[in-house]
């Protein structure tokens, strides 16, 4: 019986970190690892095992609709996928160089500042006026997203150097923390590229996937995911990605825009804890 | 394009789910029919001890706990196998810059992998 209560347990919390996940374009690894240690009495490694396979089942379970849907900037994904793929690279290579603390508190600061700008820019959406970038027209990047009305709205992309840059502290931050780094990589694309609220997170949720993809082999190659724990939690998170990508669609942006600001608050409060400790 | 990427992510999230949970309902099956009552193995308490902990005393080549890790192996896969399939379409669609950014980051995923298990 306890084993029973155990499994929904696991699959309760998974299909919630699978719906926020995919709603917000962060991994719901938030969620997830405390829920398993806090909730669970699960070891922390294990917990971080689990997380990982949550990332990829919410990155692919959501893009699959995404994707579809047209919501994913694909062109912009790639294209960021690079910065983060290096910076993941770089990250791994020079952990145990680097004060994990001196990350958090940049990171958790970045974050502080970035949600309580992603709150406040809100009018100057789509502004005919700012010059066009090079680097994102030669690149092809404007994309365009699907409304509710079934019409569809063009958008051009901004700051295609400086949110790459910021890709690639997102990606040290994965390869260095095990974050799924998505709380970064949406305000980047929000207030440098410009990207609509949507596409921000259809498209950070498609790239955690592949940033996650080599942390996930390397868990799995020390046994650190345990197929009891990581099985439920994985069919919960599809179960939850796949509910979450058919809400996407159809809430409105600005209500997404402010679930975020609470999220990315915690999350910063949460770094900031962990640097001062 | 898009619809070839969905397509790849959807079946490897369909395929990947019918394998786990076809390995935990056959945990399920085995573990109630085999312990009809109070000292089952909880999850929790297998949790500490991994390798094989969902087998029991059975070293088969087939259990559920594998099955599982199967499972879980092939959702690590998909995304692994995005990649791969969008380099391969930007190529033929003759778009250079985005064919070497995507090998880019394929390689880095691997040097990755290399560098932490070396």
């Amino acid at each position: 019986m306890e084993l029973l209560l155990t499994l929904v347990g696991y699959l309760f919390v998974s299909f919630a970190a699978g719906l926020f996940g995919s709603l917000l374009g962060l991994g719901g690894g938030l969620i997830v690892v405390p829920a398993l240690t806090l909730g669970f009495g699960l070891e922390i490694r294990y917990a971080i095992g689990a997380s990982m396979v949550c990332l990829i089942a919410t990155s692919s379970g959501a893009a699959a609709a995404y994707v579809r849907d047209r919501l994913t900037n694909i062109r912009v994904a790639m294209f960021l996928e690079t910065g983060t793929a290096t910076g993941a690279l770089v990250g791994a290579l020079a952990a145990g160089f680097v004060e994990a603390r001196w990350l958090y508190l940049l990171f958790g600061s970045f974050l502080a500042v970035s949600s309580v700008m992603m709150l406040k820019k809100r009018s100057d959406r789509s502004n005919p006026d700012l010059p066009d970038d090079p680097l994102a027209v030669r690149l092809d990047l404007a994309g365009s997203l699907p409304m509710p009305d079934g019409k569809t709205r063009p958008y051009k992309v901004y700051g295609a150097k400086p949110a790459w840059l910021i890709m690639v502290a997102a990606g040290v931050a994965s390869g260095l923390l095990g974050i799924g780094s998505g709380a970064l990589k949406v305000p980047a694309m929000d207030l440098l590229m410009k990207l609509p609220i949507k596409a921000s997170s259809a498209t950070s949720n498609f790239m955690i996937g592949v940033t996650a993809t080599t942390g996930a082999a390397i868990y799995l190659a020390r046994g650190d995911i345990l197929p009891q724990v990581a099985g439920p939690v994985a069919l919960g998170v599809l179960a939850g990605s796949f509910a979450g990508a058919r809400l996407l669609t159809h809430i409105k942006g600005s209500w997404l825009r402010v679930v975020f600001f609470v999220v990315i608050c915690l999350v910063a409060a949460q770094m900031l804890m962990k640097g001062i400790q | 394009m898009e619809l070839i990427i969905s397509r790849i992510l959807r079946s490897g999230v369909v395929a990947s789910a019918i394998i786990i949970s076809s390995g935990l309902i056959w945990f399920l099956v085995r573990h109630l029919s085999a312990s009809s009552g109070d000292d089952g193995p909880d999850l929790v308490a297998l949790a500490g001890a991994h390798d094989g902990a969902m087998d029991g005393a059975s070293q088969s080549l087939i259990c559920p706990g594998k099955l599982i890790t199967l499972g879980i192996i092939v959702l690590l896969c998909t995304p692994a196998i995005r990649v791969f399939a969008s380099a391969y379409m930007f190529m033929k669609q003759k778009d250079w810059a985005f064919a070497v950014m995507t090998i880019w980051v394929i390689l880095s995923m691997i040097a990755g992998l290399v560098a932490s298990l070396l």
